[in-house]
């Protein structure tokens, strides 16, 4: 048969008026030892080196801190994302543009893409505009969701009439995380 | 029965303090020596700045570890210069720095640049540090440059028009323009007029004798502080009367 807390004899004075204070007193004692212990051995495997996590962590990443919000694109200019980039340049209707600056470029960049850097810009259209008239499409990006570069070229070139160019806003690190093929050296 | 229970309480941190006990058969009896990099400040705040201008910050770190951290690389994206300002291994305790320079160039409103700092820290490999703020521009050019495509033939005269107005600045005076093209000429600069602040330029193209590619650049001379020289690139194929065009809208 069960018995509640307050049946369980905790002392020979268990049947007396001042029984039941003692054993009332010890519990608390006790509880409050409990508590005040636990809060000490949390806090010491808080600060140890080699602590326990009390709980689950994410898998630790090569960055730390939040990736910074993507930019708003301006009026007129449309995003193309990776998937449908990939699509259009499988079927030849689009050229891609790496706005990014040239050393790198020539570190990583997505095959076929011509190098029109943001900074070198004027100095570099004259040389790229044949290819890039040839092209019905044109896909611009830079390193990721938050760089400019790729919207600054991609601007410039709606200014000179080309139409067809679209942003790939997520950029080349997602292109290259996402598996597609990359090569490097200067050349396309 | 009182006694037991202060034990059983007594014992109750032991469970806690077990990862610490050096008693375990599964681990060595004190870890190895591993370096630590400990940055304070991860990310900077530059505020505003205009085009053309330079920022930097010295992002300070140090080994917290126990064994040499040694910097495998520090990169930069697009836009920033990165540097280690001293040798590339640093002892346990003792401090360094990254030097990362902002060049504002052609960018505007806001921006964010990242340096990478890759080390031998097991637990963080690479560090991101990011430079973040807005690029002001005194006045705004549109179109920024002109494209002609293929569309002007041997013997034909095209005009463009570009537009100059203030964004950051109440008025600006254009004290001159120049081309760095006999075949590209450029109007004196026109006040917009219906209560608009700023100028017209009227841009000249041709006439040409043979085909060829027309390149040239506009430099439009102000009296802002920090865009004191706008340059206007101008491009153009110049095509013999019978070429198909491919024209590209004013």
């Amino acid at each position: 048969m069960a018995r509640s807390l307050q049946e369980i004899p905790l002392s020979g004075h268990a049947h007396s008026r001042s029984g039941h204070s003692d054993a009332l007193i010890v519990i608390l004692g006790a509880l409050a030892i409990v508590i005040g212990s636990s809060a000490l051995g949390i806090a010491v495997n808080h600060l140890s080196p080699r602590g326990i996590p009390l709980l689950p962590t994410p898998a630790a990443g090569p960055i730390r801190q939040e990736p910074a919000p993507a930019l708003s694109l301006p009026k007129g200019l449309e995003p193309i994302t990776i998937l449908d980039a990939r699509a259009a340049i499988d079927k030849h209707l689009a050229l891609f543009l790496d706005a990014r600056p040239a050393d790198q470029y020539a570190e990583g960049h997505i095959p076929g893409a011509l190098s029109l850097p943001s900074d070198k810009l004027d100095d570099t259209f004259p040389n790229l505009a044949d290819r890039i008239e040839a092209s019905p499409f044109l896909i611009v990006y830079c390193d990721g969701a938050e760089c400019s570069e790729s919207i600054h070229v991609a601007e410039r070139l709606i200014e000179y009439g080309f139409l067809g160019t679209r942003l790939m806003v997520d950029g080349y690190r997602a292109w290259a995380d996402a598996g597609n093929p990359v090569t490097k050296g200067s050349e396309p | 029965m009182r006694s037991s229970i202060v034990l059983v309480a007594l014992l109750l941190p032991v469970w806690f303090l077990a990862p610490n006990a050096p008693a375990r058969p599964d681990e060595p009896a004190s870890p190895a020596p591993q370096p630590r990099i400990e940055f304070p400040e991860i990310t900077f705040d530059f505020g505003s700045v205009y085009q053309n201008e330079e920022v930097t910050h010295v992002f300070t770190f140090r080994n917290a570890g126990n064994a040499p951290l040694k910097i495998e690389s520090v990169k930069s994206t697009c836009g920033c210069t990165a540097a280690l300002s001293e040798a590339k291994e640093i002892a346990p305790g003792a401090a360094s720095s990254v030097k990362v320079t902002f060049r504002s160039g052609s960018y505007r409103d806001r921006v964010t640049k990242h340096v990478t700092v890759d080390s031998n820290d097991p637990t963080q490999p690479r560090v991101t540090l990011t430079m973040v703020g807005v690029v002001k521009v005194e006045v705004e050019v549109k179109p920024g440059g002109v494209y002609l495509g293929s569309s002007v033939k041997v013997g034909e005269k095209v005009e463009r028009a570009v537009e100059i107005t203030p964004v950051d600045v109440k008025s600006f005076k254009i004290t001159g323009v120049t081309s760095d093209n006999p075949n590209v000429q450029v109007s004196k600069p026109q006040p917009l007029g219906d209560n608009r602040s700023g100028y017209r330029l009227t841009i000249t193209v041709g006439p040409l004798d043979k085909p060829g590619r027309v390149n040239a650049r506009l430099t439009v001379h102000t009296d802002l502080l920090h865009s004191r020289e706008i340059g206007i690139p101008v491009y153009g194929k110049i095509v013999a009367g019978d070429s198909p065009e491919r024209a590209r809208p004013q």
